[in-house]
């Protein structure tokens, strides 16, 4: 998404493809559903890898079988990938505003659409 | 053991937390340089060039630059934006008043050119090195430019945001300008207004856009002389 810019817009309009905002749902659709797959995917390895520290430490034997090491690099883990989650969670929540957004700039851009297109048929290098 | 759980747990936990603060606020310089590009100042000299490749060349590389998240997310960058597209469609769509629409070629030809007019030897240099796209989108800034004068000097209430033929009724109702005057110039103006909008027009029909506004205010010009002498 990030690399998706304005002039992509002008490229779509301008290429006269029918029903430009489809295309742009698509875009969105993909993006929503791969970053709520990621989310999800950096929640549940959290929770793999925070489980077992966590059956131990319940257990009471969390220092006695495995090495102080291990229970510090899988709690880091287990951390560093449960909050990657959840800010990708977040920002998966903002892309919504910016789709109606865009779409009413899709909907404003096609309205000079035939400067936009004569542009690129004469005016550009 | 010197780092101990909680220790690691708080690194962990504030490392993706930085790498977004981090990517925030290269996200923030990438807009700030970005809005310095679009310069308010450069687009109004965009739009005045009245050339096609000046003004696609501004919203392509620099309108066109910013990110649909910085767009979306960032009021500035929304704001700056909008502007441009709406002037922009300001200057591409006619008004209401003078939708793209083909006007009959007048009758009555007005004889009186002016050939010396250094703004009509602009628009027919355009016209013969350049598209007719430039040229025609200078004549119609040349008849607007001038009937809002025009208006401005007989007192008649007009804005320029009003679009030529608005400002040219007010004119032909407060007597000011002829309805022969004005049938050739809205011939004239139809034919900017379709090459504008992005529609095919022809040399030939630029040629006579060209005439047809050119003897129109020649004629103008000649009546106010008439005017302020007599």
């Amino acid at each position: 998404m990030a690399s998706l810019k304005i002039r992509d817009l002008f490229d779509l309009v301008s290429s006269e493809v029918s029903n430009p905002d489809k295309h742009i749902e698509k875009v969105f659709d993909w993006v929503h559903g791969r970053r709520l797959e990621l989310a999800k995917w950096l929640l549940a390895v959290s929770l793999a890898v925070s489980a077992p520290v966590l059956l131990a430490y319940f257990k009471g034997d969390l220092t006695g079988t495995i090495s102080p090491w291990w229970v510090i690099v899988a709690v880091f883990l287990a951390v560093l990938l449960a909050v990657s989650g959840l800010v990708v969670l977040l920002r998966t929540g903002r892309l919504h505003r910016t789709y109606l957004v865009t779409q009413s700039l899709l909907g404003r851009i096609q309205q000079i659409a035939p400067f936009i297109s004569r542009y690129r048929e004469e005016g550009r290098e | 053991m010197s780092i101990d759980i909680l220790t690691s747990t708080a690194i962990a936990g504030l490392l993706p937390l930085l790498v977004r603060f981090f990517d925030f606020l290269w996200g923030k310089l990438l807009t700030r340089k970005r809005l310095r590009q679009a310069e308010e100042t450069l687009f109004i000299e965009a739009l005045r060039s009245d050339s096609l490749k000046t003004l696609g060349d501004y919203l392509d590389s620099k309108v066109g630059q910013f990110e649909l998240t910085e767009y979306a997310e960032k009021e500035e960058v929304r704001h700056r934006v909008d502007q441009f597209l709406l002037r922009i469609q300001e200057f591409v769509n006619p008004s209401e008043t003078e939708r793209v629409e083909t006007i009959e070629e007048p009758g009555e030809v007005l004889v009186g050119v002016d050939t010396d007019d250094p703004d009509f030897q602009l628009v027919r240099h355009k016209l013969m090195t350049t598209s007719s796209w430039d040229a025609l989108a200078t004549l119609r800034r040349t008849v607007e430019l001038r009937l809002v004068q025009l208006a401005v000097e007989n007192r008649v209430e007009v804005s320029s945001k009003l679009g030529i033929a608005r400002i040219l009724n007010s004119l032909v109702r407060e007597g000011v300008v002829s309805p022969t005057l004005a049938d050739n110039l809205r011939f004239s103006v139809s034919i900017t207004n379709r090459a504008i909008h992005g529609e095919d027009v022809s040399y030939d029909e630029a040629l006579e856009a060209v005439s047809h506004a050119q003897h129109a205010l020649a004629e103008l010009r000649l009546l106010r002389e008439a005017q302020e002498t007599g």
